[in-house]
């Protein structure tokens, strides 16, 4: 595991990924074993106005709470699963950088003969990796949460939807990281990146309640995300690769950025 | 080929107004061992962390055996050794853990050659990092430095945090190194250091270097504090007239002075006295920069 920078990043987060695991996969299996109940109660998805800002911001809009997709959509997808994926890659995208700077251990990496860009890409690969198997988590929990209560639910609806979470979540990391390769605070990365995932998603919830900024929600990644229902549809292709173009541009920023700047002591 | 080890050719650094480091040139020669000298905050770290491309200069380039540091780097740092001043080191690691993952990326390490650096420096590579002293991690730093027999070691205030006898196996490491013709470059802010262990030294303070010299003539210019305490009262008459001294102060039976160069006649002075006590202070830098360099011009050199 200390073959090179790309397998080291996966030993130093191999605990840490592990809880996280345990803790999405749990909230994912329990969450869909209440399907049941709920959709015995059909009354349930006239309580809430599809039009209303709580059903809005609280359930994405999904208010039919009694179907399979309509549950996990509201329940799980429209909210709780991205938020905790989102946790993940800020967290771990902002550390990528900041941490050995921060700790100075950047120092002694760097005077191998190894170039920044090729220690800041391994780095890179080893999370987006693990932001995958992340993934595979929360699919393959649906999927057992689903099989439990026999909910009548195909295997590419949720796949659909976790590649879309995927996407979501590795914007925001790499926004984060993008922060990081210009000032080297991890503080301040985890600040901006999750000061605009929240603005974002309440710019997708609200916007389009109003008249006058009807078509706003079109500037948040939040829209191209989940605004296409990828549960019920399938993966939109135009929004996942709206997401990765987004992806794509803030990474080649924080690499060119991060080579060009000091190393701090 | 150059050779030259390090070339150093009009290297500045400002962080907005403050200027780290101004118009340094400096050469090295291959199997040399050069110190760097200066107080803390001269300048010098600055200067390290430019040569191995962690920082980039504001003016001035850098070569090191004819490579550019800026374009040529990882070659560059496939021919150098480095030990950073105050390092870090991955602190969930073992020693030996951490110096395989370095090693891997080097692609080349004798392990015998470091199982017998660790048992010169009385290093055990099986304790975790986070539970070693300074000295310890310094240690550890030393051998990564080394541990791939580079054509040039960059040293950066080496000897910090080693006790004396480690210190003392630090200095024949150096030795040994510079008997096999690899050059080596030091940083610290000891004169007795870099007297025992360099052919020249570079004087820096307030990011401008003073000067380069050989140590021989750095040692003519060695600054000492000497206090004597005698059985009978001290008169100045008998150590005025000493090349060299100043500052003589009488206090009773004592005498504090301060000698420039060898001490060698204020001592067979003093001798045709009783002498209870000598004490002898190796003055700060800033004290020799004070009293030899305190109006040099920054352009000389």
């Amino acid at each position: 595991m200390l073959n090179n920078v790309f397998l080291k990043t996966f030993r130093d987060n191999r605990k840490s990924f592990l809880f996280w695991a345990i803790g999405t996969s749990a909230l994912i299996i329990l969450t869909v074993l209440f399907f049941p109940q709920v959709s015995d109660i059909p009354e349930l998805s006239e309580i809430f106005d599809k039009e209303s800002a709580i059903a809005s911001v609280f359930m994405g809009g999904f208010t039919d709470m009694t179907s399979p997709e309509g549950y996990l959509n509201s329940q799980l997808f429209a909210m709780a699963i991205p938020l905790i994926l989102i946790i993940f890659s800020i967290n771990r995208c902002s550390g990528t950088i900041a941490t050995e700077e921060d700790r100075g251990t950047l120092d002694v990496l760097l005077s191998h003969p190894i170039s920044r860009l090729r220690v800041i890409s391994e780095k890179l690969i080893a999370i987006l990796l693990e932001s995958v198997f992340l993934s595979v988590v929360i699919f393959v929990s649906v999927i057992i949460g689903a099989s439990m209560v026999k909910m009548d639910l195909s295997i590419t609806g949720p796949l659909s939807v976790t590649i879309s979470t995927l996407l979501l979540s590795t914007l925001f990391g790499a926004l984060a990281l993008t922060v990081t390769a210009v000032n080297g605070k991890r503080g301040i990365a985890i600040g901006i990146s999750g000061g605009i995932g929240v603005l974002t998603y309440f710019i997708y919830a609200l916007t389009p309640l109003t008249e006058t900024l009807k078509h706003g929600s079109k500037i948040s990644p939040w829209h191209y995300y989940i605004t296409a229902d990828p549960l019920s549809n399938g993966l939109n292709l135009v929004h996942a690769g709206t997401l990765i173009s987004i992806t794509i541009l803030f990474s080649t920023i924080a690499l060119f950025m991060f080579n060009k700047r000091d190393i701090s002591v | 080929m150059s050779p030259n080890a390090i070339e150093i050719n009009a290297l500045s650094k400002n962080y907005g107004d403050t200027n780290a480091i101004s118009n340094i040139t400096l050469n090295v020669n291959e199997g040399e061992v050069f110190g760097y000298l200066g107080p803390n905050g001269a300048g010098k770290t600055t200067t390290i962390r430019i040569l191995v491309d962690l920082i980039r200069a504001t003016s001035g380039r850098a070569s090191i055996f004819g490579l550019d540091t800026r374009d040529g780097i990882e070659e560059v740092r496939s021919k150098i050794g480095y030990l950073p001043s105050d390092i870090a080191l991955y602190e969930n690691l073992t020693g030996m853990e951490l110096l395989k993952y370095l090693s891997n990326l080097r692609k080349i390490v004798e392990w015998d050659y470091v199982s017998n650096l660790a048992d010169r420096l009385e290093c055990d590579l099986s304790l975790r990092i986070s539970t070693l002293s300074r000295g310890n991690k310094q240690k550890i730093g030393l051998i990564q430095s080394l541990m791939h027999h580079p054509e040039l070691v960059i040293m950066d205030e080496p000897s910090s945090g080693l006790d004396p006898l480690m210190q003392q196996e630090f200095y024949r490491l150096v030795e040994e190194i510079k008997s096999e013709g690899r050059t080596i470059l030091i940083s610290s802010h000891i004169i007795p250091e870099i007297e025992r262990l360099c052919d020249r030294v570079g004087i820096i303070r307030d990011g401008i270097l003073l000067t380069v010299e050989e140590i021989d003539s750095l040692k003519q210019k060695s600054v000492h504090q000497i206090e004597f305490h005698f059985t009978q009262p001290a008169t100045e008459d008998a150590l005025n007239k000493i090349p060299g001294i100043s500052e003589v102060t009488v206090d009773g039976n004592s005498v504090k002075c301060t000698i420039i160069g060898s001490p060698d006649k204020l001592i067979k002075a003093a001798a045709k006295f009783e002498i209870t006590k000598l004490i002898s202070h190796e003055p700060n830098l800033e004290e020799v920069f004070l009293s030899y360099y305190g109006k040099v011009n920054p352009d000389a050199q």
